[in-house]
């Protein structure tokens, strides 16, 4: 079992929103309690649309969709959950 | 919900409020008192969790509390039919509201009404995110 895990987070990240960076700390919280290290990347929504985009989510271990209604691409978001659901990879939704 | 209900006009109020079939909605019973500019769902609010579901192994409890900051919920006519395609509601609130949503024979898929990252702290991380941590990881292997 490896040691370090890859979650990729859809949304379009926004420092501005307490929910956010609520994430990203809440994720350390969760890894330190079961010493893991998290990698953690945001995906822009959009990005979700073309390949480069959907490469990066194919890479990471789990997908969550991050809060903050409405994204800017709702498709992109729709892409990422399919993709979870058929591949049987862990995913995540607040 | 567009792809597993095969509903391809399923919307959400936040993108188009006149959309004709919308399968996320404004929370029926908004908190009365909030602040100014609060989501309609704000604050601390109980949930009843489904007996055998995902979500009820993880908390090991029959009802949690849980943190809200949202203006919307699922459409409860659209409730059969999720339950129908192989999803389940696993928590539900004081009116019986989908708060947890989950999908059957799937190792982890589950989304929420509330945010967990919220009341996440050093000490005491969030059980769901420990089980998606623990789920990913599972994955990586």
């Amino acid at each position: 079992m490896k040691n370090a895990v890859n979650i990729g987070l859809m949304g379009d990240f926004d420092a501005g929103k307490p929910s956010h960076i609520a994430t990203n700390i809440a994720l350390q919280h969760a890894a330190d309690r079961l010493s893991l290290q998290v990698k953690v990347q945001w995906i822009p929504t959009t990005t979700l649309l073309n390949i480069g985009g959907q490469k990066t989510a194919k890479r990471m271990d789990a997908l969550w969709a991050a809060p903050g209604s409405p994204y800017e691409s709702q498709d992109g978001v729709h892409w990422g959950i399919r993709h979870a659901r058929e591949n049987k990879r862990p995913f995540f939704g607040t | 919900m567009r792809n597993i209900l095969d509903v391809k006009n399923a919307q959400h109020v936040d993108y188009d409020a006149h959309a004709q079939c919308l399968v996320i909605v404004p929370a029926a019973h908004p908190v009365h008192i909030r602040p100014q500019d609060a989501p309609r769902l704000t604050g601390e609010m109980k949930i009843r969790l489904r007996p055998g579901s995902l979500a009820y192994r993880i908390y090991g409890a029959k009802a949690v509390e849980e943190r809200f900051h949202c203006n919307n919920e699922l459409n409860p006519d659209f409730e059969r039919a999720i339950e129908e395609k192989g999803m389940t509601i696993s928590g539900r609130g004081e009116h019986g509201e989908a708060r947890i949503i989950e999908l059957n024979d799937h190792p982890f898929f589950l989304a929420t009404g509330f945010q967990p990252q919220l009341s996440s702290e050093e000490n005491h991380p969030h059980p769901l995110i420990v089980a998606f941590l623990k789920a990913a990881r599972k994955a990586s292997v």
